[in-house]
């Protein structure tokens, strides 16, 4: 954005405030009071009435900075522990971490800094991590082992994925050459405009290094980008999973299973075979709902967070987490998230049992067949080891 | 122990900048002034502890843009304004600049303009703004880039467009 842009609207808001008289801070204080006091009743009555037979969702305060819809998971930990050695996250101030997948806290610190969201990727072995840095005006993929030691780059890229078998890894690279599609915004990086032809999947062999890249479809070329947002690989190893992002005024969400073997593309086209998007099937909206982001479970189906609606204005009353088919047919229900957060870094375990997902910045973990739970909070991004 | 001094303090000392940003992201001087007072109460309302985070602006700013898409409330708030202050507020003394902007805004999608406002008007880094927001870093980059690409069509007629686009930058916001 310009520097005008951004200094007039500075401008324009210091004179908008300049004239503005805000009331008195006691007067504020007393409407505290009142919502104190209102509070303090509500939560007697909610006592009672739980105590009466009534009520299962945990209550967990109104006045929280927390979201302002409601949700099918609690915040209570599950009474079992899910059997894996941890969770890697990448904290708030961009330290990569392993979890204690039973309480949520940091049992170590793999990465101290500098390494950013969006999505981790953990060998078959569990013995190394993949994730995306920023090294000046670059993203780069990098991995550490989990018993600790030095960061390696692999190459330049973001959203790791790793194969099944632990030779292959699928990433995304963004529009801009040398680096992020966003660095525009990044100080001292000076680059050239995004188009939508630089956004690619690419698989690198790990062993060769070689890379096969599979670029936007012909006839997607503009200068509004369709994001890659996460990749997750099939259990057979032989299909890719990309949620890809609006290409514009929120629409275009995809999620497109990618045959490796036979696709050119990483979304669907006329002009190749092998890409093909999965459709919503379920729910009053599924004609306008979209998938916001979906993984690969072990056992071949999807975990999903389905969203409703697509289109400008935004209009999002609905986000939910569900298990389903490859066809998009519904399995379950997994949990109702909050309509006014991104729901992200799902993952399931690779026993198949448990699954995850970051709520805004908030860890739940969900038990096979159970509801939701929070286990700690603060972290951009989360996968099982 | 809540203390009505560092409170007072705090609340003097910030109450326009946050009601600035809400302004930016609503476009409505009544909703904006609303959801800032109904935040910083529940400021007050837990003031124990929210005077003991390292940022309680960001808490308020958070709680004031999440008050202000509820929308019940927004519809709540167009009444209470209109029986306060009649019809929507007459920009007049606004500088035609900021007027397109504030009527930009509005056109773009919530979370685009969120990020936009705190990183233009509050000056968040990407970083910042994904903490605030809760969404992952690329997920901010993603609606900064894609608010930019959206506000060009409504200010076209300014001298406002983001030139970001159409060539090379350098943006060392």
């Amino acid at each position: 954005m310009p520097e005008e842009f951004g200094s007039k609207l500075q401008a324009g808001s210091a004179a908008f405030v300049a004239a503005i008289s805000p009331p008195a801070p006691e007067a504020v204080r007393r409407r505290g009071d009142r919502r104190r006091r209102r509070k303090a009743i509500t939560s007697a009555l909610l006592a009672l009435a739980i105590g009466a037979g009534g009520g299962g969702v945990a209550f967990t305060g109104f006045d929280q900075p927390g979201p302002v819809s409601g949700t099918g998971a609690t915040s209570a930990p599950a009474a079992a522990a899910p059997d894996r050695p941890g969770i890697v996250a990448v904290t708030g101030k961009g330290a990569l971490v392993v979890l204690n997948p039973a309480t949520g806290e940091a049992t170590r610190i793999l990465v101290g800094s500098g390494v950013a969201g969006g999505a981790l990727a953990v060998s078959p072995d569990g013995s190394t991590v993949y994730f995306a840095a920023r090294v000046g005006c670059r993203d780069e993929i990098e991995s550490v082992p989990v018993a600790g030691g030095t960061p390696t780059e692999i190459t330049e890229g973001v959203l790791p994925s790793v194969s099944p078998d632990g030779t292959e890894l699928a990433f995304a690279r963004e529009p801009f050459s040398g680096g992020s599609a966003h660095q525009v915004f990044l100080p001292g990086c000076r680059q050239a405009a995004p188009t939508s032809s630089g956004f690619s999947v690419v698989v690198r062999d790990l062993a060769s290094g070689h890379e096969t890249v599979y670029p936007a479809p012909p006839g997607t070329d503009s200068a509004l980008p369709a994001a890659i947002s996460r990749l997750s690989w099939a259990p057979s190893g032989r299909q890719l999973l990309v949620s890809a992002g609006p290409v514009q005024d929120n629409e275009g969400w995809d999620l497109v299973v990618m045959n490796l073997a036979a696709a050119r593309y990483y979304l669907p086209s006329a002009a190749s075979a092998g890409a093909t998007s999965v459709p919503v099937t379920a729910g009053l909206d599924a004609a306008r709902s979209y998938y916001r982001e979906g993984v690969f479970a072990p056992d071949g189906g999807l975990f999903v967070d389905v969203v409703c609606c697509s289109g400008v204005p935004v209009h999002q009353p609905s986000s939910l987490l569900r298990e389903v088919g490859p066809a998009g047919q519904l399995v379950r229900q997994v949990a109702i998230g909050y309509a006014d957060r991104d729901h992200t870094s799902l993952d399931a375990d690779p026993a198949g049992g448990w699954l995850l997902y970051l709520s805004g910045s908030d860890l739940f973990l969900v038990p096979a067949g159970k509801a939701a739970f929070t286990l700690t909070s603060g972290l951009l991004a989360a996968a099982w080891l | 122990m809540r203390d009505p001094g560092t409170f007072d303090e705090f609340y003097s000392g910030s109450v326009r900048r946050v009601t600035g940003l809400l302004y930016a992201l609503t476009g409505s001087r009544a909703e904006a002034e609303d959801c800032v007072q109904e935040a910083y109460a529940r400021a007050w309302q837990r003031w124990d502890k929210v005077a003991e985070y390292g940022d309680p602006e960001a808490w308020v700013r958070t709680v004031a843009y999440r008050v202000s898409i509820s929308a019940w409330r927004k519809a709540a708030n167009m009444r209470a304004a209109h029986r306060r202050h009649g019809a929507p507020e007459d920009p007049h003394g606004m500088s035609p600049d900021y007027v397109a902007i504030i009527a930009a805004l509005r056109k773009i999608p919530d979370r685009q303009r969120q990020a936009i406002v705190l990183h233009h008007l509050v000056g968040l880094s990407v970083e910042e703004i994904a903490r605030e927001t809760g969404a992952p870093p690329g997920t901010v980059k993603a609606r900064l880039s894609r608010g930019r690409q959206a506000l060009v069509p409504y200010l076209a007629d300014t001298d406002l467009v983001p030139s970001a686009i159409t060539g090379e930058v350098s943006c060392d916001a």
